[in-house]
């Protein structure tokens, strides 16, 4: 039809535009149907949790595993997933780009996770007892082992988040930092669907847990479609129809149902504890709660904690999770609000642009003592109001990633040794100052001269270690006042004016300096400056490690 | 502003940016996505759209936040779920707005239509609805020929078949 023809009367129009709206949509479910059958076959062929892990600790049928990390090196406190009772865990890995897994092996972590695979007849007896103080404080012992720590990070997820948050108030010595994600742990009158499903009025778990034993995963997987009968039996096909012609979709869609079907059989005696205990008396949040006659005091949780909430997650409402908060034992509480709902807190974009990076960041800090370069850095920060940052996961175990930019952006990144002098030496020269160290009573102090003048910062809270260190460089540079470059064995005026024209002035310069650009000032081969620079580091004692390790 | 990633919005982002370029204002820039079309079921594959329309709301924010940000303009963003026009009413009251911007059609495979005119009845703010300048003539005014002529024929319909 014409368009642009003028309508003879109201009515005849309408018709026409309705007549050019039927034909519209016919030719769309043609194209639609066209492409089905291609779609169908992406969604027969999706891949999941393929992030690469191997299996360090089984016990009856949990696994424990280790993800290979995707960073030169890792963290030093390792990160535990306590996954949930519920399906199977590589919803937190669906794929690459929406993967919490990944998240965190990306920012540097080293992680772990509690696979707890399907009970049979024989666990139906197994109850919060021996999931939180036998099966998570036996895999947390393994990755103590494993890592060397006393304590490790706990990130625990839905119901594993519940029972992190009992192991955490159980064990707080094993535990550095609490990381919880869409966890229940507050039932009073919060409007979730886990409420309404605990409401002891019209439900006894006893009589489910009675008749089968376990709680057979096909009637969890039921239980959540009847909670939301609409969605699970027409909403969702309407999208799927409405998005078939997105690829992108569509394996998601594949991912997320096989997910869902994909339910296990969760172990009767713990579902009947969690129903009642948690959810229909609420005796985690009211501190009343006791596993095998221990109390679970949650006022030892004093280690800190951190939220993740779905803002809108309809399973696990904002407010099942917040209002603990104010009863841990901890001050240290943070919370990260995310709008999206349950499964969206694992699998948006978004949250993987936002929410999850955030999260890594919160482990780091909780985890990393400050390194040499932070101390010298915030000294340099404080003085002169630039920014300095420190990746410790790039570069060997020996080096470290050093950037320093201001408000207009970098000015200077590189990886370099975790040596004072070398730290110092970097950011001189990327700020044309000079810096010195000395140990003061109340930390290090940290002097910069600039054109200005000279400024000098104390660093407070310093640890053991960098105090250590920090002598032992200041000792380090007054030996090395001693010498000369021309005292190193190989060394003649010729070098010596051949380096200085370069800014290698002295033997702690030497010690510290790259082996290419010395055999580049020097105009000599890279293997005999790597000599000197082996004998300069033997005067000044600055890198003991250095000199152990092999050509 | 109100976005929906649609082309009026990005005409009204053109006028939004101008105008806290003109005061010195900060820009607000919120998109909704319709829980009446995506809601949050308990764990369901129906929760996927869901995902993919917060993902899709949050690229329409960024989209106006890097436009302002290339203008100079001081900008801040945010995402929420819930009925458009009542979500952009409390923003506007949370944030004080001085003036509310939004395009005058929007993408209604994303949202249920008529939120610009639910905002001028319901508002106490002052509220600028950019016209569609990008569209021709012509289809503008078939399109409101159309919308005429449905309302004339729901007013002159007998009562029983409203």
């Amino acid at each position: 039809m014409n368009a642009k023809e003028e309508p003879k009367t109201s009515s005849f129009d309408a018709l026409l535009s309705a007549r050019e709206k039927a034909l519209e949509t016919a030719e769309e479910m043609f194209r639609k149907a066209t492409v089905a059958p291609d779609r169908l076959e992406d969604a027969g062929s999706v891949e999941v949790g393929e992030a690469p892990s191997e299996t360090v600790y089984t016990e009856n049928k949990l696994e424990l595993i280790r993800y290979e990390p995707m960073t030169e090196h890792s963290h030093t406190v390792p990160i535990l997933i306590v996954y949930a009772l519920i399906n199977r865990p590589y919803i937190l890995d669906l794929q690459p780009d929406r993967s919490v897994v990944r998240r965190l092996l990306e920012s540097g972590h080293d992680v772990y996770l509690i696979d707890w695979n399907e009970p049979s007849r024989l666990d139906q007896h197994l109850g919060l007892q021996d999931y939180v103080c036998r099966y998570i404080d036996n895999c947390v012992d393994v990755v103590r082992e494993r890592s060397g720590r006393e304590s490790i990070n706990i990130l625990g997820y839905c119901m594993g988040g519940t029972m992190s948050a009992m192991y955490a108030a159980l064990y707080p010595e094993k535990v550095n930092a609490l990381g919880l994600m869409a966890t229940g742990l507050c039932f009073v009158d919060t409007g979730g669907v886990l409420e309404l499903w605990g409401d002891e009025e019209y439900y006894d778990p006893r009589s489910l847990t009675d008749a089968y034993g376990n709680v057979p995963g096909e009637f969890l997987a039921a239980g959540f479609d009847m909670m939301d009968p609409v969605a699970n039996m027409i909403t969702k096909y309407a999208h799927l129809y409405d998005r078939l012609e997105n690829e992108d979709f569509v394996r998601n869609f594949a991912r997320m149902e096989r997910w869902l079907s994909d339910s296990v059989d969760v172990a009767g005696e713990v579902y009947a504890e969690f129903i009642e205990e948690i959810y229909q008396n609420n005796r985690l949040y009211r501190n009343e709660l006791e596993i095998g006659g221990e109390r679970v005091d949650v006022e030892g949780i004093e280690m800190p904690m951190l939220q993740i909430i779905g803002k809108y997650d309809s399973l696990i409402p904002p407010e099942a999770s917040k209002p603990f908060n104010d009863v841990v034992g901890t001050d240290d509480v943070t919370t990260i609000e995310y709008p999206s709902g349950h499964v969206g807190l694992a699998m948006s974009n978004g949250s993987h642009r936002d929410a999850w990076p955030e999260v890594a960041e919160w482990f780091l800090e909780q985890s990393e003592t400050p390194t040499l370069a932070d101390v010298i850095g915030e000294g340099v920060e404080k003085a002169l109001g630039v920014d300095v940052e420190t990746d410790s996961t790039v570069g060997d175990a020996h080096e470290m990633m050093v950037r320093v930019g201001d408000r207009d952006g970098e000015i200077a990144h590189g990886i370099i040794e975790r040596d004072a002098k070398a730290i110092e030496t970097f950011l001189e020269d990327a700020l044309g100052v000079e810096i010195g160290l000395e140990i003061g009573t109340e930390g290090v102090a940290v002097e910069v001269e600039t054109d200005d003048g000279v400024r000098t910062t104390v660093v407070e809270n310093v640890g053991e270690a960098i105090r250590a260190e920090v002598e032992e460089a200041v000792e380090g540079l007054n030996i090395a006042a001693h010498y000369n470059l021309e005292d190193i064995e190989g060394i003649g005026p010729t070098y010596t004016d051949r380096l200085r024209s370069w800014g290698i002035e002295s033997v702690s310069e030497l010690a510290v300096a790259d082996e290419a650009r010395v055999a580049e000032a020097a105009k000599t081969s890279q293997k005999l400056a790597g000599n000197w620079i082996k004998r300069a580091r033997n005067l000044v004692r600055a890198d003991e490690s250095a000199e152990a390790a092999p050509d | 502003m109100a976005t929906d990633g649609s082309e009026y919005a990005r005409q009204a982002a053109e006028l939004a940016i101008e105008l806290a370029e003109e005061t010195g204002a900060t820009l607000h820039v919120i998109c909704v996505v319709d829980q009446r079309r995506f809601d949050h079921p308990a764990l369901s594959t129906a929760e996927l759209a869901t995902i993919y329309a917060e993902d899709n709301a949050d690229m329409c924010v960024r989209e106006v936040t890097e436009m302002a940000e290339r203008n100079g303009v001081r900008v801040k963003d945010d995402t929420r779920h819930g009925t458009p026009h009542r979500v952009i009413l409390d923003y506007a009251d949370e944030i004080d707005a001085d003036v509310i911007v939004i395009g005058e059609h929007g993408d209604h495979e994303d949202h249920l239509p008529g939120v610009g005119r639910r905002l001028i009845d319901e508002s106490n703010r002052e509220v600028r609805v950019v016209e569609a300048g990008g569209w021709n003539r012509e289809q503008i005014r078939n399109r409101k020929m159309i919308a005429d002529n449905r309302t004339k024929l729901r007013e002159n319909s007998p009562r029983h078949e409203c």
